[in-house]
């Protein structure tokens, strides 16, 4: 039943990198994919899939799930990877099929590429696997706090995040109830053309915008009812505390930017 | 607390707009502290509009309210007001603000800037009070209206407050939620003291109330118990209410010329009546 | 006889980790004209019971035949079977879009593919069934009118299709006394008239007044039906559910449970009191 959807992609067991802070996960994730982009030698993302797949493991998720992640993207790889095997121009030509030639460089490139994005992805999906959507925002919300210097509004964010997430399991049960009361008005939202499906989608998307206004000015309501006014002067449940996971992660970051950098210098 | 006199309304009037008919019409009353109110009026006779005047959400446009000595016009009570006199909405889906129900519980308690080491307790005892503490990890999308309805009461009584306000906050149950929040905000009531506001559509409840108000037109229409308020069936009838089924059973008897007593409420009243009326009919 | 069920079952996410029988095995004769109220405990199956009669959500086995013909048989055009029965849902004015509630009304018949005036006079006509001032409010947005306005205009989008059946589920839910008493009146007089209703409700007063059949649910199984009396009859099975019953038949059973008289009428109040008046006149109640 529609009841039973989950928000995002969070796999739900503990874990050492689950117990993790979310913002240094945030900020971990953000290393690495620059990480991935600091491989300069296609051999140097053995230790990118290294790390990878050390923090997989840690994490008690299976590995499928994590394989699986790059699959919304296949299109976009093979797109990006024949783009740069067929168009890139070099020296060293290796291959020649009739008019189209396959050069080193064009290889090397598309497999930079290619790897780059699956690495981006399968990176940013132990993140999203590990952190439950509320914990992630948390840790959103304290990390952009120092912006609030400049008029960041990051406790404000944080809200719109929260009650998007309590909220969208409950429009997607309206949407289809609204979808059905309107069939069984005879509307029909499966045949017609581009244009004429557009135009179905009129009797679904009013009553939902309606409904949504609704609710937002109700839970206004309910929210200042219950003593809400902002950020200021308030307390949390969930306080964030750095402990010494979150040193180890650290340093195995920097282990892995050394290994990467190293070819650089020497 | 000392002070009996727990919500006063003093010449309450209350505007949408400033040039508009007024939603609330001069009222004046006074709830003692422990009391449980009912409040009835058909949709638009102004008793939502009461509500959100009695916890500061509105203002009164002229007159005065207080909540525990406090009033409502005074910004530096604003908080304090909100907090003693809690507010539960009708609809159980648009009240809610975490994803989990421990978690909406501590919404109000981080609101109010509780220190994070106290609030576990005071979660965990509103939990309790309500029923609701083997729900504490669950998403409020997969609970029942009712239990949804208990979490806002939960989320409120952490705040320690000393009055409920509840507007309509049956109006969308099925029987059985129904139930379980009203055995809840009785048992508050009388356990923990609670002032309480109920604000209604169901005659059945307002039936097992100590006190009824009935609006309409933004004015105070009647206000006594629930045995005075729905003997007077016409009256009643007139503000386009209902009185309860065995109170209109009563009249009906009346009707066909039996001398029933016109202020039965309950059915184990109407049984003790009947015996009354027919001592001779019993078995035993 | 228009709507036969016949072993009807729905399973949602069949074969999943998380497969939940919602209807079992329900075998079920709607009759002609008569105003059938389905009760039972939130989650027992009737709002997805009801979604099949008009062929919403299909069965998993079982049939639902509509005059005899299965309405989702391969080569069935359920979309056109599905404008004789007409399906209210709960809160159905959240249903409404149009910017003028004659546009709103008139989305169901003009979804059929009708002529303007016929159109026209359906919604004329819909709107007067559920006693809605047609000149009044035909230009006015369905946003700004009263909520019982809008649950009689949702309902009136509907009647203007003409179904010969009329499936409700919880109509008076959320409705003020007032507003739940029109409504009541509208459905009473459309039954009157002729119209099959099918009715979902929790409230047994209302069912009481207004049923001419039962049908009980629980876990998804039919497990009681008949007339009023026979259903309202069987007290201790019903409030073993976790269902209400009318509060006159609490009352008979309290009399009867106190050694006193035994009244038969006990669901509607006006017979109720016709019982107990002559009882209490007849058995010396004024003697005393």
């Amino acid at each position: 039943m529609l009841r039973d959807i989950t928000l995002g992609q969070y796999y739900p067991v503990d874990s050492p990198v689950h117990r993790l802070d979310p913002r240094t996960k945030i900020l971990l994730t953000m290393l690495f994919i620059i990480a991935v982009f600091l491989a300069s030698q296609l051999y140097l993302y053995v230790f990118i899939l290294g790390f990878l797949s050390l923090s997989v493991y840690l994490s008690r998720l299976p590995a499928r799930m994590i394989i699986r992640s790059i699959r919304p993207m296949r299109i976009l790889l093979v797109f990006t990877f024949i783009l740069n095997l067929f168009f890139g121009t070099g020296e060293t030509a290796l291959l020649r099929i009739g008019p189209v030639i396959i050069w080193q460089e064009g290889l090397l490139n598309a497999l930079h590429f290619t790897l780059r994005l699956v690495f981006l992805v399968m990176g940013s999906s132990v993140l999203t696997l590990t952190t439950s959507p509320v914990t992630l925002t948390d840790g959103l919300e304290t990390l952009a706090s120092p912006l609030k210097v400049i008029k960041f509004p990051a406790h404000e964010m944080a809200m719109m995040m929260t009650i998007a997430l309590r909220f969208i399991p409950t429009l997607v049960e309206e949407a289809d109830k609204i979808m059905k009361a309107q069939t069984a008005r005879g509307a029909d939202f499966t045949s017609g053309n581009l244009m004429a499906r557009a135009r179905a989608m009129v009797p679904l998307l009013v009553p939902l915008f309606v409904s949504a206004f609704r609710r937002a000015g109700d839970l206004a309501m309910a929210m200042e009812a219950r003593c809400y006014h902002g950020g200021e002067g308030r307390t949390r449940l969930h306080v964030l505390k750095i402990g010494r996971g979150d040193y180890i992660a650290y340093l195995a970051m920097a282990a892995l930017y050394v290994l990467l950098l190293l070819p650089r210098w020497l | 607390m000392t002070d009996i006199a727990h919500l006063v309304c003093d010449q309450v009037t209350y505007r949408y707009e400033p040039q508009a008919e007024p939603a609330v019409k001069d009222i004046s009353l006074v709830i003692p502290r422990g009391q449980f109110t009912a409040i009835l009026g058909h949709n638009g006779s102004g008793k939502s509009t009461l509500a959100k005047l009695l916890n500061g959400l509105f203002l009164p446009s002229e007159g005065r309210i207080t909540v525990s000595g406090m009033d409502t016009r005074e910004e530096k009570h604003t908080w304090d007001i909100r907090q003693a006199a809690g507010m539960v909405f009708q609809n159980p889906d648009n009240q809610l603000v975490a994803t989990r129900v421990y978690d909406d519980v501590a919404f109000g308690l981080e609101n109010i800037g509780v220190p994070t080491e106290e609030m576990p307790p005071r979660i965990d005892e509103a939990l309790r009070l309500t029923g609701m503490a083997e729900y504490a990890d669950r998403p409020p999308h997969l609970l029942s209206g009712g239990q949804k309805q208990r979490v806002a009461i939960a989320g409120i009584l952490a705040m320690q407050p000393q009055a409920l306000i509840l507007d309509e906050a049956t109006a969308m149950l099925d029987p059985q939620g129904r139930k379980e929040v009203f055995d809840t905000v009785a048992r508050l009531n009388r356990e923990q003291g609670i002032t309480v506001v109920w604000i209604t559509h169901f005659m059945e409840e307002a039936a097992r109330a100590q006190r009824v108000m009935v609006m309409d037109h933004g004015a105070m229409a009647m206000d006594g118990t629930p045995r005075e308020i729905f003997s007077r069936v016409e009256e009643v009838r007139a503000l386009r209410l209902d009185v309860p089924p065995m109170t209109k059973l009563a009249h009906l008897l009346i009707a066909r010329g039996i001398k029933a007593a016109r202020d039965v409420l309950t059915v184990e009243e109407m049984a003790r009546e009947v015996k009354r009326l027919c001592p001779s009919c019993w078995k035993n | 006889m228009p709507i036969v069920l016949e072993k009807l079952t729905h399973i949602y996410q069949q074969g999943g980790p998380v497969a939940t029988t919602a209807i079992e095995d329900i075998d079920l004769v709607i009759d002609d004209g008569e105003l059938l109220a389905l009760i039972g405990h939130t989650g027992s199956g009737k709002s997805t019971l009801a979604q099949h009669l008009n062929g919403l959500m299909k069965p998993t086995s079982g049939r639902v035949l509509l005059d005899g013909r299965d309405i989702n048989a391969p080569g069935e055009d359920t979309r056109k079977l599905r404008f004789q029965v007409g399906l209210v849902f709960q809160y159905p004015e959240h249903q409404l879009f149009e910017e003028t509630v004659y546009k709103d009304i008139a989305f169901g018949p003009r979804n059929m593919g009708l002529s303007n005036e016929e159109i026209d006079g359906r919604v004329r006509s819909a709107m007067d069934m559920v006693g809605l001032p047609f000149e009044e409010i035909k230009e006015r947005s369905p946003f700004e009118v009263s909520g019982g306005q809008m649950r009689r205009i949702a309902l009136a989008g509907v009647l203007a299709m003409r179904p010969r059946v009329l499936v409700l589920d919880e109509p008076t839910a959320g409705l003020d006394p007032r507003a739940r008493d029109l409504l009541l009146k509208d459905i009473q007089r459309l039954h009157m008239e002729g119209t099959t209703v099918v009715m979902i409700s929790h409230a047994m007063d209302d069912v009481a007044r207004l049923a001419t059949r039962i049908a009980v649910l629980e876990k998804g199984r039919l497990v009681m039906e008949g007339l009023p009396e026979v259903v309202f009859g069987r007290f201790e099975e019903l409030t073993g559910m976790g269902l209400d019953v009318p509060q006159g038949c609490q009352l008979a059973r309290r009399l009867r449970e106190l050694g006193g008289p035994e009244i038969p009428d006990c669901y509607l109040l006006e017979s109720l009191a016709d019982s107990l008046a002559a009882f209490l006149k007849g058995g010396g109640g004024d003697a005393a």
